[in-house]
């Protein structure tokens, strides 16, 4: 008796501002209308990948003081894109990569709680982390953080909009026109977080999506990032292309898993079943 | 020979199950759905039908209430919401023609995520986007991002110098805010992407430019990471309801959503924009007033004055609204919408008190009663169009391209 093959998933990586784009051949399409995306997508789902993947830079590049010209330059805003893509597919998993560095998480949370509720249940987030005084230019935060922070935040960020996904429990919302009633609670959506990031506390206002939450994808590789990956993501993408690396860093990885969720009650408990990519 | 009368514009404000609070008991409601893209898709399509303008997507920060300034305990009332900006993107590639203006908060998000998202919505809906800006000082909405500290607001103390002082601060901020949102836009030239094989050179860099804004609350380099939007500057649109958001409006917008109750204060209201227009240096950018209303429609009065009562009983407590109350005809409505439009509005922005059925009446009695009295398109355009040029509105100079052009010619 053979025991069937395991299924790979297969994402799709949408190309653009990296060395590895091919620009210059005529057939290149533009890397900002939305008719690329839409190709794109609906051409992942014909393949019936799990998901498409949007990466995220939230300022130019730039060498020696002036902006880098030699590769593709500029990209729309993730969740405008991967909403409006929600609207052209119908399975396709849409994964954006969304700073932890320069965003809140109130409305970090409504935006995938949003893109949840308006795909059904295809959101996912790439978790990244900037400390760069440079990319903080561009924002009214503005500032850096000292790089041993980063993650720090990073992880209470996560933590943090767990924390207002799961203020609605999913059973709120009866609208029930008989009775007048739409409510099944008078406070829906509260919610306490104190630490030495955020000081937040309030009503949450998207109700309960789909999912609950979004998948949650790392890709970090320093010690912090594995850490990182360990304790908060469902999945990970991994650079390693060569058999061994590849398997020392699995191994490495899962190792962390084991060891994390007692480390991090409060955050995702009992992740162990991380998938590595 | 009498002058052809002047077009008037529609759109239509869309919120929850409607402007009223009880509508979403109404046996056509479907307050299950309000969560869902179907809900959001087949409003904004019935609006398309009409021909309508734009439509306009409200938003907030905080759990919607009753009381303007802090959360009430309601149960019986529509309560939560998803982001507006993200609706509107989702409702872009299922429709053509109509105007897409997300409601967006200045008082607790980055202008540089906001300029590229609407640049985005911009590109995915082929220059219909547009933006609603709309600030918070509600003490609440600023403690669900602890960045900053506002004084309990209410009605007693709306008044109170301090109080009034913050208030005045958040509309300088959003002037502000919408400055860095519309340099963003600019900061790449239209023809800044050049995919020079030869040279290797994706974009011509000389063609993309810091903003370089330094204000009192923030200070943003640039360049935008998004390529300049389709429109060039989507339109900005702004409720305003006193002086000092009229005159934010006249420094900064393209739309301005105004409450008159009756013709004078049209006059007045309009007189003042103008008069902030003008002072902002501005009296030759062309400014929209658009006046706002509440409108429950029937085909016959008594019907819509009947509806109006039966849904003030369901919602067990006095409904005002800073807009005027409409319950009656189509026809009649069109006999105001004229007569304001000759006080000086150049549309309406009609927010339906219970949908879909107050929407329906809009696209189907009120349009076509519009057109019959000649004062509203009777079709879109036949070629690709923006929210711009159904508005008459040109699509501007790029600000950094005419600096460049400036210093070209005195070298």
């Amino acid at each position: 008796m053979t025991t069937p093959p395991k299924q790979i998933h297969l994402a799709a990586h949408f190309p653009g501002v990296n060395n590895t784009t091919v620009w210059s051949d005529p057939a290149g399409g533009s890397h900002i209308e939305f008719d690329s995306f839409r190709h794109f997508a609906q051409s992942a789902e014909r393949g019936k990948f799990d998901f498409m993947f949007l990466a995220e830079g939230l300022r130019l590049r730039e060498q020696n003081g002036t902006i880098y010209d030699l590769d593709v330059v500029g990209r729309p805003d993730t969740f405008t894109v991967l909403a409006a893509l929600a609207a052209v597919t119908d399975r396709l998993g849409l994964t954006g990569t969304i700073n932890s560095t320069f965003n809140e998480p109130y409305e970090v949370a409504r935006q995938f709680a949003s893109l949840d509720h308006l795909s059904g249940g295809r959101a996912a987030w790439n978790v990244v982390t900037s400390w760069d005084a440079f990319t903080g230019e561009n924002f009214r935060r503005g500032g850096f953080l000292p790089q041993d922070q980063r993650y720090e935040r990073a992880k209470t960020f996560m933590s943090t909009t767990w924390e207002l996904f799961d203020s609605w429990h999913g059973d709120e919302i009866v609208a029930d026109k008989s009775s007048g009633r739409f409510l099944s609670t008078p406070s829906p959506g509260t919610f306490q977080h104190h630490d030495a990031h955020f000081d937040i506390s309030g009503q949450f206002n998207v109700p309960r999506s789909p999912q609950g939450r979004p998948v949650i994808f790392q890709a970090g590789d320093s010690d912090e990032g594995r850490d990182f990956a360990a304790s908060s993501a469902d999945a990970i993408f991994s650079r390693y292309a060569q058999f061994d690396e590849g398997r020392a860093f699995y191994a490495d990885v899962k190792g962390r898993v084991s060891i994390r969720p007692d480390a991090q009650p409060t955050a995702h408990p009992a992740r162990r079943d991380i998938r590595l990519g | 020979m009498p002058e052809p009368r002047a077009m008037l514009h529609l759109a239509v404000a869309l919120d929850g199950a409607g402007w009223h609070p009880a509508a979403w008991r109404e046996a056509d409601a479907r307050p299950r759905e309000l969560f869902s893209a179907r809900y959001w898709s087949d409003l904004t399509q019935q609006a398309e039908r009409g021909l309508l303008d734009f439509v306009t997507f409200e938003d907030s920060m905080h759990l919607q209430s009753d009381d303007p300034f802090a959360p009430d305990e309601r149960v019986d009332r529509v309560r939560g919401r998803l982001d507006a900006e993200l609706i509107a993107a989702r409702v872009a590639p299922i429709t053509r023609h109509i105007g897409l203006v997300p409601t967006v908060n200045t008082t607790h998000t980055e202008p540089f995520h906001t300029s590229k998202a609407i640049a985005t919505l911009d590109f995915v809906s082929r220059g219909r986007a547009g933006l609603r800006v709309q600030l918070s000082a509600r003490h609440d909405t600023a403690r669900h991002f602890g960045r900053r500290e506002f004084p309990p607001l209410t009605r007693d103390t709306l008044d109170d110098p301090s109080v009034r002082g913050v208030v005045v601060d958040q509309f300088d901020e959003t002037a502000d805010y919408v400055e860095v949102v519309r340099r963003l836009w600019d900061s790449w030239e239209d023809d800044a992407e050049i995919r020079d094989v030869a040279t290797g050179r994706f974009i011509d860099r000389d063609k993309l430019h810091y903003v370089d804004f330094a204000g009192r609350w923030f200070s943003v380099k640039g360049p935008s990471i998004t390529p300049r939007p389709p429109q060039g500057q989507p339109i900005v649109a702004a409720l305003a309801h006193n002086t000092v958001a009229f005159r934010l409006v006249a420094r900064v917008g393209d739309v301005a959503f105004v409450t008159p109750k009756s013709s004078a204060q049209v006059v007045d209201i309009v007189t003042e924009i103008r008069n902030e227009r003008s002072d902002a240096g501005r009296s030759d950018d062309a400014i929209h007033v658009f006046g706002d209303l509440v409108v429950l429609l029937d085909d016959d009065h008594e019907s819509a004055i009947a509806r109006r009562r039966r849904l003030d009983d369901l919602a067990e407590s006095h409904v005002g609204s800073d807009a005027l109350i409409f319950a009656g005809t189509s026809g009649e409505l069109a006999d105001l919408l004229i007569e304001w439009q000759s006080a000086g509005l150049s549309g309406f922005r009609l927010r339906p008190a219970a949908l879909p059925h107050d929407l329906a009446q809009i696209t189907d009695a009120l349009a076509p009663e519009l057109q019959r009295r000649g004062v509203f398109r009777t079709a879109y355009p036949t070629e690709p169009h923006s929210l711009r040029q159904l508005l008459g509105l040109p699509r501007p100079l790029n600000r950094y391209a005419a600096t460049t052009n400036a210093g070209a010619s005195l070298s």
